[in-house]
């Protein structure tokens, strides 16, 4: 079944500025789809779409199937869990636990919703943070309790805009872990947005490039990250693997230190 | 807000209810029709244009005799507009009184000042934007409303400390006359005033009344003339006593004591906000209110 | 100073503040210490807090208001709060105090009169520091939120969590500015200026984005609230002793002087 299905929205903000004019996406359940794209170039606009915080002026978005409108908005913001780039937006209550029991607070009953606070952090492994002041956090706990926040909402779709910006190397290794295992194990669908190219081939099934509010991309990694091309044209660089193969004018381009260290170690030994 | 930020105990409690009473009428009945008709996003915008105010009040303003802390009242007014500013001075106030600033018997008698600048720089900028620019608007808009407010604030305190003569004026000349000997023997001797004094003394109400009225009586000043040794010291006393039965002369010494240091402030606040509010226009025009509804009535001159 | 050291976010905001405020360190530090004092509910807090108040500006009464003050430092000592830092932060309400009790005299007040109102005045300020330090915010906004109307509570609950954020960032820009040396006077007003007119931008700009965040998280105007916090038998009993001393005050006050 389609996840989501974004039908060649237009977004007109307040001062007049036309946004993503040809956005046609469609994202089917359980699947993992990275947004790649420069700056201004839509991505926040359709994340925001998605959640049905804008709702489009011109087109459709379709969450599983049903058209996102002012009526169903409850529906869509409990189906659909947003996780912001910066996270100290995202993080507006005086305590880590009150913050993560926000969402669930106003959509379920109490005592589940207090259930299921405490179970995304224990997912999370931000249990011990519980009476802490988001203030006091560092960047990589805050966006882990901000996914925590969203994920205790219990949505079937799961969209981050920039997960690993601004994070040290800790950091952004246990956002990728903490990701890859909601996808593995809960069988999200994921849509995040980024520009670091690496974490890509790690987490996504399918690659969607945007290029002035239009899609100029939609197909899978591979085709996506060997392309030099189109990457340039969304301001990314390519994966440092395939940037390796491409020097030593190698056919094979690995995408993840996995297949490039596979690659190397069968060239070495047929060298051997 | 740095100019009335009144502390606990200098007003009667008696007092302070009735600023609470009416800073509840004017500032609550405000804050609910306010919220009524704001959306949610606008409440959020209140929360945050209440931290900015806040900030911005602690930052130094660098001046010629070191630096001050600007109010930011007439500047909530402007950005904020008559309504939303109501939640603003609410929850500042109600912050710096827990945070040890200002007390919480006064809460009532400084919100109201507070907000009364914001209105008023609200109105003046809507009244001057027609006619001037939007830095000479911003700077006048804030000028005013706090020299005004100079006088607003004296007058409250006044009243309330001033306002009831027959509780300290009775206790001063009782004081005085019976404890430490301050006026003069034949005064004391005087056997209407000795009269007076132990009536007061004995908590007749009567007495009470006698004393108010002679209080405010051209006869005061004659009973003490006959009576002092020197004319004088008879002079300086009864010019005391005459101040401590009159409001207005409170309200005459502390405006004069505190306009100079206000009219100064105001002048530093209304440059910066001035600057402040002329390049958020630029960057934003649609967060200021003020410039915004005088845009919408069309009633504005170029930047 | 000496507590940043035990605070778990170490130097957050400048000591610039901290002499005329307390600020989200020091109260974070102070209200999560532990003491007799500390384990009352915020109600009983606050109820302590507010008649002292009240009945210290009632009184006239030099010797009971002294009383008053006297309670309110032991109570401060007993809560293992900073008494020297405390001491400076009522440096400030004294000085408000102060500019008005000059003049008090001129009017016909008793210089023990004036000097009443400045005792007064800074015990006030003592009973709210005992307040602020001992009960963590958090309490202090969930109260909030039973005690008004859930519009006002949130938006007294974001204040006082974007508060200390914004005042980080107002004192980076200032300290960025200074860094690059100290132009003209004219200039600096300009400049101090037009940090404010950026910070109220980006202020504006926050409240856009934290208010699409609460929206996805399915915000309707009401701000949900989880606190737990137990009204045990000696917040009773505290509740009552404070009424209690109240009462005798005030009798004593209209009776016995």
């Amino acid at each position: 079944m389609k996840a989501v299905e974004v039908d060649c929205v237009e977004h007109v903000y307040p001062d007049g500025t036309r946004a993503l004019c040809g956005a046609r996406l469609e994202v089917e359940e359980g699947e993992s789809v990275a947004i790649l794209g420069p700056n201004g170039s839509g991505k926040t606009t359709l994340i925001l779409h998605i959640n049905g915080t804008l709702l489009p002026h011109e087109g459709e978005v379709r969450i599983f199937g049903k058209s996102v409108s002012r009526r169903n908005l409850d529906w869509v913001r409990r189906t659909v869990g947003v996780v912001f780039q910066n996270s100290d937006d995202q993080l507006f209550m005086p305590t880590v636990f009150e913050d993560v029991a926000f969402g669930p607070l106003n959509i379920m009953p109490r005592e589940e919703a207090l259930r299921e606070a405490e179970s995304a952090m224990e997912e999370l492994g931000i249990t011990e943070l519980r009476d802490r002041i988001p203030h006091f956090l560092s960047g990589g706990q805050k966006r882990l309790v901000a996914i925590a926040g969203v994920i205790a909402m219990k949505p079937r779709i799961l969209v981050l805009d920039e997960p690993t910006i601004g994070l040290d190397f800790e950091s952004r290794e246990r956002i990728i872990w903490v990701l890859s295992q909601l996808k593995e194990c809960h069988g999200l669908t994921l849509i995040f947005s980024t520009f670091d190219v690496e974490i890509v081939p790690l987490l996504a099934d399918k690659v969607v490039v945007l290029k002035n509010g239009r899609v100029a991309y939609q197909g899978d990694v591979r085709g996506a990250l060997t392309n030099v091309k189109l990457l340039r044209e969304a301001r990314l660089d390519q994966p440092p693997y395939v940037k390796l193969a491409e020097e030593l004018g190698l056919n094979e381009k690995p995408l993840t230190l996995k297949e490039a260290s596979a690659l190397f170690s069968r060239i070495i030994k047929s060298n051997v | 807000m740095a100019h009335i930020h009144l502390p606990d105990g200098v007003m009667p409690l008696e007092w302070c209810a009735v600023w609470f009473v009416a800073a509840g009428l004017l500032v609550g009945l405000v804050m609910v029709v306010a919220v009524r008709r704001l959306g949610l996003k606008q409440r959020v915008v209140a929360a945050f244009l209440t931290v900015v105010l806040f900030v911005a009040m602690l930052i130094p303003v660098p001046s010629p005799f070191g630096g001050t802390h600007v109010n930011m009242t007439p500047f909530a007014g402007l950005v904020a507009g008559p309504a939303t500013s109501a939640i603003i001075i609410f929850m500042v106030s109600l912050i710096l009184a827990l945070l040890g600033h200002g007390g919480v018997t006064v809460l009532g008698a400084n919100m109201l000042v507070l907000y009364f600048e914001c209105v008023a720089a609200y109105l003046f900028y809507r009244i001057l934007r027609s006619r001037f620019n939007v830095y000479v608007s911003a700077f006048t808009a804030t000028i005013a409303p706090l020299i005004l407010s100079t006088f607003l604030a004296s007058g409250m305190l006044s009243v309330s400390v001033a306002g009831s003569p027959s509780y300290y004026l009775g206790e001063y000349m009782a004081e005085g006359v019976l404890v430490h000997g301050l006026f003069p023997e034949q005064l004391a001797e005087n056997p209407f005033i000795h009269e007076l004094v132990h009536g007061y003394l004995s908590g007749n109400p009567l007495f009470h009344e006698a004393i108010d009225k002679l209080a405010s009586s051209p006869l005061l000043p004659w009973i003490w003339l006959s009576s002092a040794p020197h004319l004088e010291e008879a002079l300086f006393l009864m010019l005391r006593v005459v101040e401590a039965s009159s409001p207005m002369r409170f309200f005459m010494v502390f405006t004069a004591a505190t306009l100079p240091v206000n009219t100064f402030v105001a002048v530093i606040e209304a440059t910066v906000t001035g600057v402040v509010v002329q390049s958020t226009v630029k960057l934003r025009p649609d967060v200021v209110v003020a410039e915004q509804d005088a845009r919408r009535a069309e009633d504005v001159v170029g930047n | 100073m000496w507590w940043r050291n035990k605070t778990q976010g170490g130097l957050r905001t400048s000591s610039v503040i901290e002499r005329y405020l307390p600020s989200t360190p020091m109260i974070e530090y102070f209200s999560t210490r532990k003491s007799f004092y500390h384990s009352f509910h915020t109600i009983s807090k606050l109820v302590f807090s507010l008649s002292m108040v009240l009945i210290a500006v009632y009184l006239k009464s030099a010797v009971l208001v002294a009383l008053i003050s006297l309670v309110a430092l032991l109570v401060m000592a007993s809560a293992r709060l900073p008494l020297k830092t405390v001491m400076s932060w009522s440096l400030t309400p004294l000085l408000f105090a102060v500019t008005l009790c000059i003049l008090l005299p001129l009017i016909g007040y008793s210089l023990l009169e004036a000097a009443l109102i400045l005792v007064k005045a800074v015990t006030a300020a003592w009973l709210m520091f005992l307040l602020v330090l001992t009960t963590p915010i958090t309490n202090l906004a969930r109260l909030a939120s039973k005690l008004l109307p859930s519009w006002l509570a949130d938006t007294l609950m974001l204040t006082s969590r974007y508060f200390f954020l914004v005042f980080d960032e107002a004192q980076k820009m200032v300290k960025a500015m200074n860094a690059r040396g100290s132009p003209p006077l004219r200039r600096r007003v300009m400049l101090v200026a037009n940090v404010m007119a950026s910070l109220f931008v980006k202020g504006y700009e926050r409240a856009e984005k934290v208010y699409v965040a609460m929206a996805s998280r399915g915000y309707g105007g009401k701000i949900p609230i989880t606190s737990p916090e137990r009204f045990k038998i000696r917040d009773v009993f505290f509740v009552a002793a404070a009424l209690a001393f109240s009462f005798i005050l005030v009798y004593v006050e209209v009776f016995v002087f």
